[in-house]
């Protein structure tokens, strides 16, 4: 996926905030990339616009070369269907379905998916199938949120702060499973944080400050989640 | 089962009561139309059957007395193809256990059984035997009331002689489904009644030998639409035998009532259903667009899943349609009940073969679909704002309500007079003024619905007060075959108990004003009479002209007249010399188009000097002197009908009591479905929204039923203010509704008693308070702790 002097202007009221300001990025493919940044920093709306469920005001989307900045209505939602995983912050579950009903939503409109019990199984929750979100603890939601994001077998999963609501004991489960996808699906990953540590997780690092990338970061060896020193 | 529709049935599942609530109001709207119609087919499809199989005639000609060979030839003429004639009279019955003379109708029928116009259906008993002369056959309801069975002999008073009958059968005409006595609106069975004798036995009792004074036809089919203009020239072909009047099918009495019934039925049957739908759709939408709001991040996430807006819409629209469809359905058994109910109701009222309630299919399905597509509409903006959400925009938090000062702030001195609940309720319901509107809408509608309900009940009550104490006191009313001079008067004023007798001249007459023409009666009184007062249409007396008509302001629009000008009269009876009398002032009349002219004054037109055919009676009746007086009148020569006011309005009041009352009961019931429904939906989505507020009131120290005060506080001002605006509009129901009612032979004032108002509030009251019972469990069964931490 490339992206070319992306630009994004929201108007509040009379005033219009400037968030992004001309992105540059190539996101390569089977990657773990992580983009941080303060608060504010424009990071979501950068992943929003990847993931096709935003739009630029200015500037060049292309995924595989297919421009996706002048798409219509129809032709974005059939872009997300096919090639993107969502994984969220607030897990983002239906809370009137239960686990594998949840993971079903994206399986059913999918072309080639896995087994909704497949994928939850991935995440570990094969004995949690049943149960409804307000039965699962945070991080078992956001497990489930993945297995959703995962069941699709997308080629770009992405992932908006999926560890900000999370203990760390439940952040570096995730972490964990995050590599172990990108690693064993060849699935890549964007994935937000502003956790500085993260950096040493991802093959390369998007450093975002004041709606341009400042800086880029490569990791030749990643670590794996649980041996990164989170304190 | 997919995903999506799991979701679907526990989102229902999740809003039931809600869902519930708008379900009956489509349920109570679609089964007033599907029972309504249901009832309306089940009547037509009686009255066409039992038309055809009695062969209805499509005119009927009554006259003084014509050759039977004359009438016969009329056949001929381009467009009749069937011509028949007989005999018909008034006559007095005298039966054994009734205490009075009782009225009826005498026609004659072939000696032997033919497939003749206007011919019977014999219920029990046989046609005429070839033996005997003087048989009759009895309608059918009338003997049942008056228990006389074939075999039994009834006296009868014809052409002044007494005879006695011998019952062969009882029968039941298409020309009588509906049967009231004339000057009476109410059917009284046992009070009047139908017989049918030979030919040629009603040709020796009144010497009608080849003679006949009724004639009935059938016109060509392509004839049928010029009906009226058909009779008109019959009518005058047999002008040199008297005609008294030609009435064509949609003007005779019994078809015409049971043929006004069958289009009130349909009128009503479109437009109070469409009451319960709109509200039924105001309400889904404000539960659609609630709905949007609470499942933002859902509906945001699903778009972001891939999911677009085709699948969403069509996601949220089966929420409508489950809706719909179980409105719809629920509605059709209401429907088929409610239909049944009103079938057995006309049963009572008008006379078939056969009426019995049919399921009807394709107006069962119409009402289920047109149960779906008021849901679909209802749904309809929730659902745009659904498909206009943005994914990105719908995963950020909704932007907090906006706050500010409302308009009543600006009444400072009040403002700060009221507590900070009162404050808040205030300000909450003028934020949502959409939502407000509709709450007050389906008060508004609900309570116009129960003043139409009180306003029916009081308008009938109304004008029977107005008919049997302003414009009639009399006791007695008797009328005469042929007119009498004063003496008459004299010998009825001798009768026992008798306080006062008033003479009345009943001129039938054709008016005509251009080319405007219509038949009636002018009823000419003595101005100072104690018996009979014109009113006018707020029941005020009218002083009689001198000189001059007072006429109905129905025929004077018919007819286009305006007071002071001239309109020309033609008497049926006598030697019919045109006049062109004055009309002085418009009145109103409950029975008939009626015109009222002075006694004396009518006499000096006709050249006659007072003339009279009708006497009026106040009677202070011991039952002695009651029974003295039925004897006297028993015995009277020219006795045409006897009228026991006291009887009719009795029979009058008790029709009242039962259906009006009946459906009034029923129609506030169902308003109440509106109430209720209504502020349980807007209660209970309040509840939903306002969880935290209410939340944090209870961690303040509120107690429950504090908490329930301020909803039961928010339902009082958008309930009763909606409710007093829809008394107005309930009043312009009613006043529309009694014109719609309103015919030649009847006419019914808009009157709301003044407690009705009252009454109308107090139940939109009452409907509030039980639907608190609801609220306040529901605030009961809260989990005030999870509101609080409510990430949201």
């Amino acid at each position: 996926m490339q992206l070319k002097d992306v630009h994004r202007t929201f108007t509040v009221g009379e005033v219009k905030v400037h968030v992004l300001r001309g992105i540059n990025l190539e996101i390569l493919a089977r990657e773990l990339l992580i983009i941080k940044g303060e608060s504010g920093s424009g990071k979501s709306t950068l992943l929003n616009l990847i993931g096709g469920i935003d739009q630029p005001s200015q500037g060049f989307i292309s995924f595989n070369n297919r421009d996706l900045t002048g798409l219509d209505e129809q032709e974005i939602t059939r872009f997300r269907r096919d090639h993107i995983g969502f994984v969220f912050q607030f897990y983002n579950l239906v809370p009137t379905l239960t686990a594998l009903e949840n993971v079903a939503t994206a399986t059913e409109i999918a072309a080639r998916p896995m087994e909704p019990a497949a994928a939850l199984e991935l995440v570990g929750l094969a004995d949690r199938l049943h149960h409804f979100p307000s039965q699962l603890s945070g991080g078992e939601q956001q497990r489930v949120a993945v297995a959703r994001a995962l069941a699709k077998r997308p080629e770009l999963m992405l992932c908006d702060e999926p560890t900000g609501a999370l203990d760390q004991e439940n952040t570096i489960m995730i972490l964990e499973l995050l590599q172990k996808i990108n690693r064993e699906t060849g699935t890549t990953i964007v994935m937000i944080t502003h956790a500085p540590a993260m950096a040493q997780l991802a093959n390369r690092t998007a450093i975002i400050a004041d709606g341009v990338i400042a800086e880029i970061i490569t990791t030749a060896d990643p670590l794996p989640a649980g041996a990164v020193d989170w304190s | 089962m997919n995903a999506l529709n799991r979701k679907l049935v526990r989102d229902i599942r999740h809003n039931l009561v809600l869902l519930l609530a708008v379900s009956a109001i489509i349920a109570v709207g679609i089964g007033c139309f599907v029972g309504m119609l249901s009832t309306a087919r089940n009547l037509e499809y009686a009255r066409s059957s039992y038309y055809s199989s009695c062969r209805l005639a499509d005119f009927w000609l009554d006259l003084k007395k014509a050759p039977v060979q004359e009438v016969r030839r009329l056949a001929a003429i381009p467009g009749i193809s069937e011509i028949r004639e007989r005999i018909q009279f008034q006559v007095m019955l005298d039966l054994p256990g009734a205490e009075k003379p009782i009225g009826a109708t005498l026609l004659s029928l072939p000696d032997q059984p033919a497939p003749v116009i206007n011919n019977i259906i014999l219920r029990q008993g046989t046609y005429f035997s070839p033996g005997r002369a003087n048989e009759v056959i009895v309608s059918d309801k009338f003997a049942q009331a008056r228990r006389i069975r074939p075999g039994d002999t009834i006296m009868a008073v014809l052409n002044n002689r007494r005879r006695e009958l011998v019952v062969t059968g009882t029968a039941i005409s298409a020309e009588f489904v509906y049967l009231a006595s004339p000057g009476s609106m109410v059917d009284e069975p046992g009070s009047y009644g139908l017989l049918f004798i030979k030919r040629s036995f009603a040709e020796d009792s009144f010497g009608f030998h080849s003679g006949c004074n009724s004639v009935v036809g059938l016109l060509a089919p392509g004839a049928r639409a010029e009906s009226k203009v058909m009779v008109e020239a019959l009518a005058a072909r047999l002008k040199p035998h008297g005609v008294f009047s030609g009435i064509p099918r949609q003007e005779q009495f019994s078809p015409m009532v049971l043929d006004g019934e069958m289009k009130q039925l349909l009128n009503t049957a479109v437009i109070f259903p469409l009451f319960f739908l709109i509200v039924a759709a105001l309400v889904l939408n404000v539960l659609m667009i609630r709905l949007a709001e609470q499942q933002r991040t859902v509906i945001g996430t699903l778009k972001a899943i891939g999911y677009d807006n085709r699948e969403l819409m069509h996601h949220f629209l089966r929420f409508a349609a489950v809706t719909g469809l179980v409105g719809g359905l629920l509605g059709c058994l209401f429907g088929y009940l409610l239909g049944d109910a009103m079938t057995r109701m006309y049963v009572r009222y008008f006379t078939f073969p056969q009426l019995t309630s049919q399921l009807y299919p394709d107006l069962q399905l119409t009402g289920i679909a047109i149960a779906l597509l008021f849901a679909i509409l209802g749904t309809i903006r929730g659902v745009r704002r659904i498909m206009a959400l943005e994914p990105a925009e719908a995963m950020r938090q909704a932007p907090p309500p906006l706050g500010g000062a409302v308009f009543l702030e600006r009444f400072q001195g009040w403002w700060t007079g009221l507590d900070a609940q009162w404050q808040m309720i205030l300000r909450g319901l003028l934020r949502n003024k959409g939502r407000t509107a509709i709450a007050m809408f389906s008060a508004a509608l609900g309570s116009s619905i129960v003043v139409l309900a009180f306003g029916f009940v009081d308008s009938m009550d109304q004008m029977v007060r107005l008919q049997f104490e302003r414009v009639l006191r009399s006791d007695y009313h008797l009328s005469f075959h042929d007119e009498l001079s004063s003496s008459g008067l004299d010998a009825v004023r001798r009768l026992p108990g008798v306080n006062r007798a008033e003479p009345v001249l009943n001129l039938a007459c054709t008016f005509r004003r251009n080319n405007r023409l219509k038949r009636g009666v002018i009823m000419a009184i003595h101005r100072g009479s104690s018996l009979t007062t014109p009113v006018d249409d707020q029941g005020r007396p009218i002083g009689l002209p001198a000189t001059g008509l007072l006429m109905t302001t129905r025929l004077m629009e018919q007819l286009q007249l305006r007071p002071g000008e001239l309109v020309e009269v033609v008497p049926v009876k006598g030697e019919q010399l045109s006049r062109r009398l004055p009309v002085i002032q418009s009145m109103e009349s409950m029975l008939g188009l009626v015109v009222y002219a002075d006694f004396h004054w009518l006499n000096r037109v006709l050249g006659t000097e007072g003339v009279l055919n009708e006497v009026r009676i106040l009677a202070s009746h011991t039952p002695a002197q009651r029974q003295g007086f039925m004897t006297a009148i028993r015995a009277m020569p020219g006795l045409e009908s006897l009228t026991d006011l006291g009887e009719q309005r009795q029979a009058l009041n008790k029709q009242l009591n039962g259906a009006m009352r009946f459906s009034a009961v029923i129609m506030i019931l169902l308003a109440g479905v509106i109430f209720f429904g209504a502020i349980l939906n807007s209660t209970l989505i309040a509840i939903a929204e306002r969880q935290r507020e209410m939340a944090t009131f209870r961690a303040m120290g509120y107690f429950s039923h504090e908490v329930a005060r301020i909803f039961l506080r928010e339902n009082l001002v958008n309930n009763l203010s909606g409710t007093l605006a829809g008394l107005p509009l309930g009043y312009w129901l009613l006043k529309a509704s009694m014109q719609a009612f309103s015919t030649d032979a009847y006419s019914f004032p808009a009157h709301l008693a003044p407690m009705s108002p009252l009454y109308t509030l107090g139940l939109a009251f009452l409907f509030v308070l039980l639907s608190q019972i609801v609220v306040i469990r529901t605030l009961g069964r809260q989990n005030w702790l999870e509101a609080l931490s409510l990430k949201e």
